[in-house]
């Protein structure tokens, strides 16, 4: 108990004091999740909706690839990112290993399958009487499709908290890619595991807390800005 | 006048059940037509078909003058004449303005012509109060109006109705039909209304269309149809529902 | 129609599923039935010890090395105890055994281990054995350093040149180690070149080479990885990088729940002379030479 309390100390003490170190740490945390997530999701959310409406040879079985990718270990995707980057690797002259650059490259590995899946699915529950009353208001094909896309909105932005959840909260892929270096690689997370092996328990603690209010502010923005767009959305009332 | 629709041995198949077989049917211009008949007998089909959402098996179809081969293009042109009111009609996500001014703006029209055509939409309708209201939370009734202007913001030639009144209240019921006859009235816009209402089929429509088992039964105007059906199904169905 | 032919198959997925478990299941207990007979062997060899479970919390470099894996079997055989390894930096190694977490350790960072004592947390205290530091980098050797036989010297050239240099940075012995010949030469480094990885040796020995730094390294994981890598030895035989290895038992007045009983075993079997050679073998067939000195007179 005595560690747990002297972490939650430690985690407040640390936010108040604004360590130059953890506030590095916490912004590279940010940019190399948020990144991954906005790439993930400029290539994922079009792919999705595409396997959901197109209907061509091979659709399920790419649609179940997908499904099974979005429970890749990220240790596994870091482990490939590590073999193709490194100097022995295919892509080993672009020397990007232990670069934010290399933790990037896994995470969106990591969280594409999430965003294309969950937006195939959001996609897919959409019934027919959206395109059809679409196109019969004089949209064209993609006119239609971007509004069955629009009207995915809720799933869609489900689909990008739940990819942000897990690549702020991983640490296999960014380990093994970013290399923990500090000042350069070290983010939230491969902190706690170094502050967890070096015997520092409560201040890795600590800095759980910090991911944990980070991913917290994180998905109170997502959802203000989902609430804004949907004014009218209404919760269940359960009586 | 000339035929808005016509076709020929026009069949639909879902697996092995044949839904719509039509030897011949023609519709013109300008008036109200309803189609009348049992549950399956093939009314929705016969109106997706010609509102180009559902293919054809085999015959020949023709829409506003064309010959339909399906391309997107064709497709695009001609549905952009005509304009579709369900019985639970699906409101976007939004205010009643995007829903209303949804159809103008798949079109380019500019920004303030949206707005104009909009208001006028919503006023003949009188839910112009509603504009900024969020089109989910409307009522049945509500809805139907909106998707109502949000057809008529459009100006189609040709406006299809299945079963607008079905599931609201009568008094809506009552003030719909009677949109429904100003709009063909004074808008000269061709209407072709499923109803399973036989007093509103006789209130409205000119033509009237039975089908049974995916056939047109019988046709004819209205006053024929129900005062001296050569069907004895006919009679029995007419008879039946009142 | 088509729901039902889902449920079926959801049906069909979960029976097979099911059915497989059961295979496992069954296949686990058959290995159990199979193990049995061999566990009674050795029951009647070894005597069976009251509380046969100990923890013993160790360095990576000794995990990593090899060295457990070849001398643990013969311990148990022996002794009947069962020895879970957690293998760790020398830093978090000795804040289990303050918590009371772990019976025993085998740890390389003698002034931590000495204040460790001194604080009452462990007792029985033996050296074991000794291995060295070697500092490796790429052949072309950026900072002009190989050969060379002055740790300190060699590191400050590193610093000037601003070559890539990988540090443990997880306040492991070798970090600890890595820190005293920095101030040994009077130097604090700091700058690009200088990576703090925060890893085991073997990860940082891995980054070393992606990376082609230079690093400092304990023989035994640099002998047991060097077919891999391309790094090369650039100083050695620095009395500074001399590296003892200590055993302590967790004390039992402070925490009476440790495994004291087999602690005091693993100890004295750890420090027989049949061990020590055993220590002082191993890695010779394999690398041609020992990679541990065992020094427990």
């Amino acid at each position: 108990m005595d560690v747990i309390w002297q972490g939650l100390k430690e985690g407040f003490m640390l936010i108040l004091s604004l360590d130059q170190e953890l506030i590095q740490v916490t912004l590279l945390s940010l940019h190399v999740s948020l990144t991954a997530l906005i790439i993930a999701g400029i290539i994922g959310i079009p792919a999705g909706a595409f396997l959901a409406l197109k209907n061509f040879h091979g659709r399920r079985l790419i649609l179940n690839i997908t499904y099974t990718l979005m429970g890749l270990p990220p240790v596994l995707a870091g482990l490939i990112v590590f073999l193709f980057l490194s100097n022995r690797g295919p892509l080993g002259d672009f020397q990007l290993l232990f670069t934010p650059t290399a933790m990037i490259i896994a995470q969106v590995i990591l969280g594409f399958p999430l965003v294309c899946g969950l937006t195939a699915r959001a996609v897919m529950t959409q019934q027919q009487e959206v395109y059809d009353t679409s196109v019969m208001l004089g949209a064209t094909r993609t006119q239609a499709i971007l509004t069955l896309i629009r009207e995915s909105r809720i799933g869609i932005i489900a689909a990008l908290t739940t990819a942000l959840g897990r690549l702020i909260a991983e640490v296999g892929a960014v380990m093994m890619v970013g290399g923990n270096i500090q000042g350069k690689t070290r983010v939230l997370t491969t902190s706690i595991v170094l502050e967890t092996r070096m015997g520092h328990d409560s201040r890795a603690l600590g800095i759980g807390i910090i991911l944990l209010l980070l991913a917290f502010i994180i998905m109170l923005i997502i959802l203000k800005l989902e609430k804004r767009s949907f004014k009218d959305d209404s919760t269940i009332q359960i009586i | 006048m000339t035929a808005l629709f016509r076709l020929f041995n026009v069949t639909k198949n879902y697996g092995d059940r044949q839904v719509l077989n039509v030897e011949h049917l023609e519709i013109e211009a300008g008036h109200i037509y309803g189609i009348l008949g049992p549950n399956g007998s093939g009314k929705t089909t016969l109106l997706r078909v010609i509102s180009l959402l559902t293919l054809n098996d085999t015959g020949k179809l023709e829409v506003l003058g064309e010959h339909i081969h399906w391309a997107p293009t064709q497709l695009l042109r001609l549905r952009r004449q005509m304009a579709m009111v369900t019985q639970s009609s699906y409101m976007f996500e939004g205010s009643v303005f995007y829903n209303v001014a949804y159809g103008l703006k798949t079109r380019k029209t500019p920004e303030p012509e949206v707005k104009v055509k909009v208001q006028e939409s919503l006023e003949l309708l009188g839910m112009l109060d509603f504009i900024n209201y969020p089109a989910r939370k409307l009522s049945g009734g509500e809805k139907q109006k909106v998707a109502i202007a949000r057809a008529l913001a459009v100006n189609p030639k040709v406006l299809f109705l299945d079963e607008p009144t079905s599931n609201i209240d009568p008094s809506s019921s009552i003030e719909i039909e009677s949109y429904i006859k100003y709009i063909n009235e004074e808008k000269a816009t061709t209407i072709i209304l499923i109803t399973h209402k036989l007093f509103q089929a006789r209130k409205l429509a000119k033509q009237m269309f039975l089908m049974w088992d995916g056939h047109i039964l019988e046709q004819g105007p209205t006053r024929d149809l129900f005062h001296d059906p050569r069907d004895p199904r006919t009679r029995k169905f007419l008879k039946g529902e009142y | 129609m088509l729901k039902r032919l889902l449920n079926h198959k959801i049906l069909a997925l979960l029976l097979a599923l099911m059915l497989m478990a059961s295979i496992f299941t069954f296949t686990g207990c058959e290995k159990q039935a199979a193990e049995e007979p061999q566990q009674e062997q050795t029951a009647e060899t070894a005597p069976v010890p009251e509380n046969p479970q100990l923890k013993l919390a160790t360095t990576t470099s000794t995990q990593d090395s090899g060295l457990l894996d070849a001398i643990l079997p013969v311990f148990e055989e022996k002794t009947g105890y069962e020895v879970e390894v957690i293998a760790v930096g020398s830093g978090a190694a000795m804040s289990m055994g303050e918590a009371g977490d772990v019976d025993v350790l085998l740890v390389h960072s003698r002034a931590a281990e000495d204040q460790f004592i001194a604080d009452g947390f462990g007792v029985d205290r033996h050296d074991v054995m000794y291995n060295d530091f070697l500092i490796i980098g790429p052949s072309e050797d950026p900072a002009g350093i190989k050969g060379g036989t002055d740790a300190a010297a060699a590191l400050i050239k590193i610093s000037e040149t601003g070559a890539t240099f990988l540090s443990r940075g997880d306040e492991s012995g070798t970090h600890k180690k890595e820190l005293g010949i920095w101030k040994a030469g009077a130097c604090e480094p700091s700058g690009t070149w200088y990576n703090s990885v925060g890893k085991g040796m073997g990860d940082t020995y891995r980054m070393a080479d992606e990376m082609q730094g230079y690093t400092l390294i304990d023989r035994a994981t640099y002998l047991f990885n060097k077919d891999n890598y391309s790094l090369e030895p650039m100083v050695e035989g620095d009395e500074i990088l001399f590296n003892p290895y200590g055993v302590i038992a967790v004390n039992p007045e402070k925490y009476p729940n440790v495994n004291y009983e087999g602690a005091t075993a693993f100890i004295e079997w750890l420090i027989s002379e049949d061990t020590q050679a055993l220590i002082g073998e191993y890695g010779t067939e394999q690398f041609g030479s020992p990679l541990f000195t065992p020094d427990a007179n």
